[in-house]
C-alpha cells in the first residue's frame, strides 16, 4: 500500500515538472456560452500550430476573485487574453495591450487590417480616453422591452411610442390586474443588471446636451478633426456622436466647479456636500491644485499646497448661484427629472422588486403573470427554447405565448429632456490582452486573437453554441457571421438606436461610488428618503468619487495635457509590472525559515535551558517530537500567509499597485466607513442568531430522541438528520430564494392559501425583513454535528442523576433547565466557539442571496471586506477589516473560555 | 405508546420531513427542463432525463477520480498528524503546553479572503520545485500540482481534527496509561498501539468531516490548478451544464452524481461517525 501511494507521489511529481518548451497562451473567458466554440477554434489553432500552447480557463462563478489571485501571482501566471471589465483599474495602470497599432496592422487571416473585421461603431463606443482602444468586444448586448403579444391582443393594448405612452399603457394593465413590469430590483441589478440601465438609459437622454461642453476643444490633447471638428449636435440622429469624444477631465472639473468657487481670495465650498475638513481631499494630487491656482488664484503667493489649504474656506454664500450654467451637479433639475421618472416608472414594477434577481423577474414573465419584461437580447435564444419546452410535447397543455419586443420609447413632454432614449448595453464577451515583457510572446498572443476574431472562427463560436443549445447573448459584433433567419430578425428589433454617451450611475468605474449609489437608490425607491433627500446624498456621494478617480486615472484635470500618456510612457519603458504584495520582498523561503528557526528555539530553549522548577516535565521531549510535524506544517501553509495577509491591513495597496506602509490609517478609515458601522448591529444579530441556532435547536432535538423508547427509532431519526449533509451548498441557497421569490415563492403562496395575504412580503426585497430572512434560512437548522455531541451529552447523563430527578417530581421542563442544560454545558460551550468562529467570517449566503441590499439592510463587515478588496480593489483596507475581524474572535474566544471556566469553578 | 411518545415522533418525522426538502428538490431539478422549474417548482418533472446522469458520469467521471485522490491523501495525513499532536496534547505534560495550542487556535479565525493571495503566492514561489531555485524563483512552484491542495489542506484541516482528538483521548481514563508506562511503553507505543485503536470511531468523524470539506472546496481548486485534466470535482461540476446561463437540470444530476462517493463514504463511515461523536463526550 504504502509502495503504492510512493509511486503515485512520485509520478504526480514527474508530470507537475514543467516542459516548457511551447509557448502557452493562457484565456480566461466567463461566457461559458462559447466555450465549445472557443474550443474548437483553440484545437484548429494548435494544430496549426505546433509551438503553441492555449490554456484554456471557463469560470462562471468566482472570476473576479481567480483574476486578482493570478495577477498576484506575477507575469507566469497572468492570463494573456480576459475579460478585462473584471479589472478596469488594470486600463490606467498599463497593463493591457494597446490596440490601435494592430487594428492598423493587416491580419494574416482576412487580408485586410484587423480593425476592419468589427463593427466600427461599436469599437468606437468601446474605446478610452483619446480613442485609445483596450477593449476587443465579440457580441454586443441590446436592451430592448419585451412584451407578451398574447395578452396584448386579448386586451387591446398598443406598443407604446412615448414614455408618457408607456407609463398611461402599464396604469390600463395594473387596472386589468396583471404586473405591467418584470424588473430584477436587488442590488446586483442596480450594481451591474438591468435595473442600472435603466437609469443610465434615462440620464444618458437628460445629459445629452451638455456634451458640446466636454467635447474635446482644439487647445485639447488627443483633439482629432475628423472626431470632434466636424461635430454638431443633431439629437434627431442617435448616432450622431458616435464618434466625437468628450473630455473626462472637462467632465470632473465641470462636477468640481459645482461645488467650490473661489472668490476674492476665499475659497468657497458648498457646505452640503462638504465638511470643511474634506475639502482638501479634492486637493490630493498636485495637477489639480496647480490648476484651482492658475484659474482661480492668480493671487495666492505660490503654487504649493500649503497655500490652498492656508485660504480662506468659507460656506457657499446666499447670493450664491447654486446651479450656474456649465457646471455639472447631481441634485439639479435634469437628476431631479431622471429620478422622477425612475420613481414612477418603478411604481409599475412587480411588488417587491427589490428582492428579484433576473431569473425571478424572467419567471414572472414566463409565467404569463407580468406583461412586460425588462430584457436585452440575451434573453433572445432563452426566450425561443423556453418557448418550445412550454409548447410542451403532444397531448400536453400548450402554455406557450406570442412575445415581441419593442425599444423603450422617448421621453416627449418634457422640456429639460433634449436627448432620445438610446442603447445602453455592453459586450457579452469582451477580451483584453494583457502586457507582458515578451515582445515574441505578445506577438503570437495577438496572432491567435487575429485567429480567434476572425469571421470563420466567430462563426463557429456561434454555430456551437447554437448547436449546443447554449445561450447566445447578443448579435456579434465581427463582420460577415450569419445567425439563422428568425433570430437575426428578432436582434435587428433591438437594434439602430444609437448608443448611450455621457451617463451616470456611480462616478464612471469607481466602484465603491456605484455601491454606494445603489444603496441610496434602492433606500429612495422604497420610500425610506425623499427625493430631496436623495439627491443632497447622491451629489455628495458623486463628489467624494472624485478624488479616488483623479488619483486612479493620473488625471491633473488640465485637458491640455495627455496625463495618460505621460504615465503609459513610463510605464511603456518598465515593461510587465508585478503585482506586488507586501512581504514579497522578504522571500518566502526566508520568511518561513525564520518561522521555524524561532519555533525550534523555542523547542530548544525549553528543553536545555528551562529546567522546570519543582515538577520536571518529564514528557516534554516526547511531546515535541510528536507535535513537530504538525507544527511545522502549519508554520509553513498557514501561519507564513496568514502572517503575510494580517501584516497587509497596515498597508496602502491597490491591486495591481505596490503596497506601502501607511500605519494605522486603515483602520482610521474604518472608523468612518458608514457600511463596516452598519454592518456591525447586523453582525451582532446574525452571530446572535447564529449561536441560538447552532445551540437551543439542536439540543432540543436531541431531546426529543433521546425521549424516545425505542432504540430502534432513535437511530433511525438520528440518521436521517444527518443525509442532507451530502447536499451541496448551492441547493440550499436556490431553494431559498424560492421559498422568499416575493411573487412565486412558496412561502407567500403558503401565507395567502391560508388567507393572511396581509402577511405577504418581498421577504429579501423590504429593508425591515431582509435580515430576518437571511437568519430563517436553513430552516429547521439542525446542524448534524450539533445534534450528534448533543445526544452524546444527554446520554452520557448517569443514570443515578436522571433517577434522583425523577425522586423530586421534576417535571419534563424543570427536568431538562435543572438537569440536562447544566449537564451539557461543555458541549454547548464547544458549540459557541465553533460558531462564533464561523460566524463572523461568514458572508457566502449573504453574498448570494442579497449582496448587502435592499439599501444596507443585510450588509455584514466581512461582506463589506470582500466587496472592498475583491471589487474595489483596495487590498490593504480590505486586509484590515479582516484583521479587526480575526481580533474579534480572538477575544470573543477567549471570553467564552475564561468565562464558562469560571462558572465552572 | 404513550401520548408522549408520540408527539416526539411526530415532532420528529416533522422535522425530519423538512430537512429532506433540499434533497427532494436537488432530485426533482435534475430531471426538469429550466422552463419546469421556473414554472413548478415543487412539483413532480414532466418527462424523464435520465441521460443527464449519463453525461453527468462521462463528463464528471475523471474530476471525480481527481477529487477521491486529493481527498484520500489529505485525510490520511490529517488523520496521522491530528490523532499523534491530539495524543500529545492530551496526554502529556510539558513546557509551553497552554500557547502551543492557543496557537493552532487561533489560526481557525483568521478569514479565508486574507490569505488566498499570500498562499497563491507561496504555493507559485515555494523553493526547489517546478523549476524555482531556493529563493523561489524561475517556474511556478506548486502551482498545478495536488502538493498545492494537499499541504494546504492537511496542515489546515488538522486543527479542528486535533481539538477532536484531544478532548476524546482526555476523555479517556488515566489508569490505563499509566499501567501501560508502569509496563515499560514508551509513549509512541501507547499512543500507536493504545490510544488510536481506541479512538476509530474519532478518526472516522475527523475523516469524513475533512472529507466533506475538501471534496466541497471550490475556490482554492479554481485558483491553484490550471490544468483540467487535474482539476477536482467542485470546479468541474460548473463547467458541466454551467449554472448562471440556466440549464440547471444537469447541473443537478452533476451535483446527484458527485455526491455518490460522499453517499458511499457515509454508508461505511456513518456508524463510526455517530459513534465517535456520541461517544466521547466532546466538550471544550
Amino acid at each position: 500500500m504504502r509502495r503504492v501511494l510512493f509511486a503515485v507521489l512520485v509520478a504526480v511529481t514527474l508530470i507537475t515538472s514543467p516542459a516548457q518548451a511551447k509557448d502557452t497562451i493562457k484565456l480566461a473567458c466567463h461566457v461559458v456560452s462559447y466555450q465549445p466554440g472557443i474550443e474548437i477554434v483553440a484545437d484548429e489553432y494548435m494544430a496549426a500550430h505546433p509551438d503553441i500552447d492555449i490554456n484554456l480557463n471557463f469560470i462562471d462563478k468566482g472570476m473576479e476573485t481567480w483574476l486578482e489571485t493570478q495577477f498576484a501571482g506575477g507575469e507566469e501566471m497572468a492570463p494573456d487574453l480576459y475579460p478585462g471589465n473584471y479589472t478596469w483599474k488594470y486600463q490606467e495602470q498599463g497593463r493591457w495591450v494597446l490596440m490601435n497599432p494592430y487594428f492598423k496592422q493587416i491580419s494574416p487571416y482576412t487580408g485586410e487590417p484587423w480593425g476592419d473585421s468589427f463593427d466600427q461603431a461599436i469599437i468606437s463606443k468601446f474605446a478610452a480616453a483619446g480613442g485609445r482602444n483596450y477593449i476587443v468586444p465579440f457580441d454586443f448586448i441590446a436592451v430592448g422591452i419585451l412584451y407578451n403579444k398574447d395578452i396584448f391582443e386579448a386586451n387591446g393594448y398598443e406598443v407604446p411610442s412615448t414614455w408618457h405612452d408607456m407609463i398611461a399603457l402599464c396604469e390600463q394593465i395594473e387596472k386589468d390586474g396583471y404586473i405591467p413590469f418584470a424588473m430584477p430590483g436587488n442590488t446586483d441589478a442596480f450594481w451591474n443588471g438591468r435595473a442600472g440601465w435603466v437609469v443610465r438609459m434615462l440620464t444618458d437622454a437628460y445629459f445629452r446636451d451638455m456634451l458640446p461642453m466636454l467635447a474635446l476643444q482644439p487647445e485639447d490633447a488627443n483633439y482629432e478633426y475628423e472626431r470632434n471638428g466636424t461635430w454638431v449636435q443633431d439629437f434627431s440622429d442617435p448616432y450622431d456622436d458616435i464618434l466625437m469624444t468628450y473630455s473626462s477631465e472637462r467632465k470632473y472639473n465641470a462636477i468640481i466647479d459645482g461645488v467650490l468657487r473661489f472668490k476674492d481670495g476665499v475659497l468657497q465650498y458648498d457646505e452640503r456636500v462638504f465638511t470643511k475638513a474634506m475639502v482638501p481631499s479634492l486637493f490630493k494630487t498636485q495637477g489639480t491644485l496647480e490648476r484651482y491656482v492658475r484659474e482661480y488664484a492668480a493671487d495666492l503667493p505660490c503654487f504649493d499646497r500649503q497655500a490652498i489649504y492656508a485660504a480662506k474656506l468659507e460656506p457657499f454664500g446666499e447670493d450664491t448661484p447654486r446651479f450656474p450654467a456649465g457646471v455639472l451637479r447631481f441634485d439639479g433639475p435634469r437628476m431631479r427629472s431622471v429620478y422622477a421618472h425612475l420613481y414612477e416608472f418603478s411604481r409599475y414594477w412587480q411588488p417587491g422588486f427589490m428582492g428579484a434577481d433576473d431569473g425571478s423577474a424572467h419567471n414572472l414573465f414566463i409565467n404569463r403573470r407580468a406583461v412586460m419584461e425588462y430584457a436585452t437580447t440575451a434573453s433572445v435564444t432563452s426566450m425561443i427554447e423556453e418557448m418550445n419546452d412550454l409548447r410542451g410535447k403532444k397531448g400536453e397543455m400548450d402554455e406557450s405565448f406570442e412575445w415581441g419586443t419593442f425599444p423603450p420609447p422617448n421621453i416627449t413632454n418634457d422640456p429639460v429632456c433634449k436627448g432620445t432614449i438610446r442603447d445602453t448595453g455592453g459586450p457579452g464577451l469582451l477580451l483584453t490582452a494583457t502586457k507582458k515583457s515578451s515582445k515574441e510572446h505578445e506577438k503570437n498572443v495577438m496572432d491567435f486573437f487575429m485567429y480567434l476574431t476572425r469571421p470563420e472562427s466567430m462563426q463557429t463560436i456561434m454555430d456551437a453554441a447554437l448547436a449546443n443549445k447554449r445561450p447566445i447573448t447578443g448579435p456579434p459584433v465581427i463582420k460577415g457571421v450569419k445567425l439563422p433567419a428568425d433570430l437575426q430578425k428578432q436582434y435587428d428589433t433591438f437594434l439602430g438606436r444609437g448608443f448611450e454617451k455621457i451617463t451616470f450611475s456611480g462616478l464612471d468605474n469607481d466602484q465603491e461610488s456605484v455601491f454606494e449609489w445603489v444603496a441610496l437608490l434602492q433606500d429612495f425607491l422604497a420610500d425610506r428618503i425623499t427625493l430631496d433627500e436623495y439627491l443632497a446624498q447622491y451629489q455628495r456621494i458623486m463628489v467624494s468619487a472624485l478624488p479616488r478617480l483623479i488619483e486612479a486615472s493620473y488625471a491633473d484635470l488640465d485637458p491640455a495635457t495627455d496625463d495618460l500618456a505621460r504615465v503609459r510612457a513610463e510605464q511603456e519603458a518598465q515593461g510587465f509590472q508585478e503585482v506586488k504584495q507586501p512581504l514579497s520582498a522578504l522571500n518566502g523561503t526566508i520568511m518561513v525559515g525564520g518561522l521555524w528557526v524561532l519555533f525550534l528555539g523555542f523547542l530548544l530553549t525549553n528543553l536545555f535551558l528551562r529546567t522546570a522548577p519543582g515538577k520536571p516535565m518529564h514528557h516534554t521531549t516526547m511531546a515535541y517530537l510528536m507535535i513537530l510535524p504538525t507544527f511545522l506544517l502549519v508554520l509553513t501553509f498557514s501561519y507564513y500567509p496568514a502572517i503575510a495577509g494580517l501584516c497587509s491591513a497596515f498597508t496602502h495597496w491597490e491591486t495591481g499597485e505596490v503596497p506601502q506602509f501607511n500605519g494605522l490609517q486603515n483602520f482610521g478609515k474604518m472608523v468612518s466607513d458608514r457600511f463596516v458601522l452598519a454592518g456591525i448591529t447586523n453582525q451582532i444579530i446574525l452571530v446572535l442568531a447564529a449561536v441560538i441556532k447552532a445551540t437551543v435547536v439542536p439540543f432540543l432535538v436531541a431531546e426529543l430522541i433521546v425521549a424516545l423508547k425505542s432504540k430502534r427509532l432513535q437511530y433511525l431519526f438520528r440518521t436521517s438528520f444527518l443525509v442532507p449533509m451530502v447536499v451541496p451548498g448551492m441547493v440550499g441557497l436556490m431553494l431559498w430564494k424560492f421559498v422568499y421569490d416575493p411573487e412565486l415563492g412558496i412561502l407567500n403562496n403558503l401565507l395567502s392559501a391560508i388567507g393572511l395575504d396581509g402577511l405577504r412580503h418581498a421577504w429579501l426585497g423590504e429593508a425591515n425583513l431582509a435580515l430576518g430572512s437571511i437568519i430563517g434560512m436553513g430552516f429547521p437548522w439542525i446542524g448534524a454535528f450539533g445534534l450528534l455531541i448533543y445526544l452524546a451529552g444527554l446520554m452520557n447523563i448517569p443514570a443515578s442523576i436522571t433517577d434522583a430527578a425523577k425522586l423530586d417530581c421534576l417535571n419534563f421542563w424543570q427536568r431538562i433547565w435543572h438537569i440536562d442544560v447544566p449537564m451539557v454545558k461543555g458541549q454547548t460551550k464547544l458549540m459557541v466557539i465553533l460558531t462564533l468562529i464561523g460566524a463572523v467570517q461568514e458572508f457566502q449566503n449573504i453574498y448570494i442571496l442579497t449582496n448587502g441590499g435592499p439599501g444596507i439592510s443585510t450588509i455584514v463587515p466581512a461582506l463589506r471586506m470582500y466587496h472592498v478588496a475583491f471589487r474595489f480593489g483596495h487590498f490593504g483596507y480590505g486586509a484590515s477589516i479582516g484583521f479587526v475581524l480575526f481580533l474579534v474572535i480572538l477575544v470573543l474566544t477567549i471570553i467564552n473560555l475564561k468565562y464558562v471556566k469560571s462558572v465552572e469553578s | 405508546m404513550s401520548i408522549k411518545q408520540l408527539t416526539c415522533i411526530f415532532l420528529l418525522l416533522l422535522l425530519v420531513v423538512i430537512t429532506m426538502i433540499p434533497i427532494y428538490v436537488t432530485v426533482m431539478i435534475s430531471q426538469k427542463e429550466n422552463v419546469e422549474i421556473y414554472t413548478r417548482f415543487w412539483s413532480l418533472p414532466r418527462g424523464l432525463h435520465l441521460e443527464y446522469y449519463l453525461d453527468g458520469v462521462k463528463f464528471l467521471g475523471p474530476y471525480m477520480l481527481n477529487s477521491l485522490m486529493i481527498s484520500a491523501v489529505s485525510v490520511s495525513g490529517v488523520l496521522f498528524l491530528a490523532s499523534m499532536t491530539g495524543y500529545a496534547f492530551a496526554r502529556l505534560r510539558f513546557t509551553g503546553k497552554g500557547p502551543l495550542f492557543v496557537m493552532l487556535l487561533s489560526l481557525m479565525m483568521i478569514p479565508g479572503i486574507l490569505t488566498l493571495i499570500p498562499s497563491f503566492n507561496w504555493m507559485r514561489t515555494f523553493p526547489f520545485v517546478g523549476g524555482n531555485d531556493w529563493l523561489g524563483r524561475g517556474g511556478q512552484g506548486l502551482i498545478n500540482s495536488w502538493f498545492a491542495l494537499w499541504f494546504p489542506y492537511i496542515a489546515g484541516g488538522q486543527i479542528f481534527g486535533i481539538v477532536l482528538c484531544r478532548t476524546f483521548f482526555e476523555s479517556l481514563p488515566e489508569e490505563m496509561f499509566e499501567a501501560a508506562r508502569i509496563d515499560g511503553a514508551g509513549e509512541f507505543y501507547i499512543y500507536r498501539n493504545i490510544a488510536v485503536p481506541l479512538s476509530l470511531p474519532i478518526l472516522a468523524t475527523v475523516a469524513i468531516m475533512t472529507f466533506l470539506s475538501n471534496y466541497n472546496d471550490y475556490i482554492w481548486p479554481l485558483v491553484v490548478i490550471t490544468d483540467t485534466a487535474k482539476q477536482a470535482f467542485s470546479v468541474g461540476v460548473t463547467r458541466f451544464g454551467f449554472e448562471g446561463n440556466l440549464k440547471l437540470g444537469p447541473v443537478m444530476a452533476g451535483y446527484i452524481v458527485g455526491a455518490i462517493p460522499l453517499i458511499i463514504v457515509f454508508s461505511f463511515g456513518m456508524k463510526y461517525y455517530v459513534k465517535g461523536l456520541t461517544s466521547g463526550a466532546l466538550k471544550a
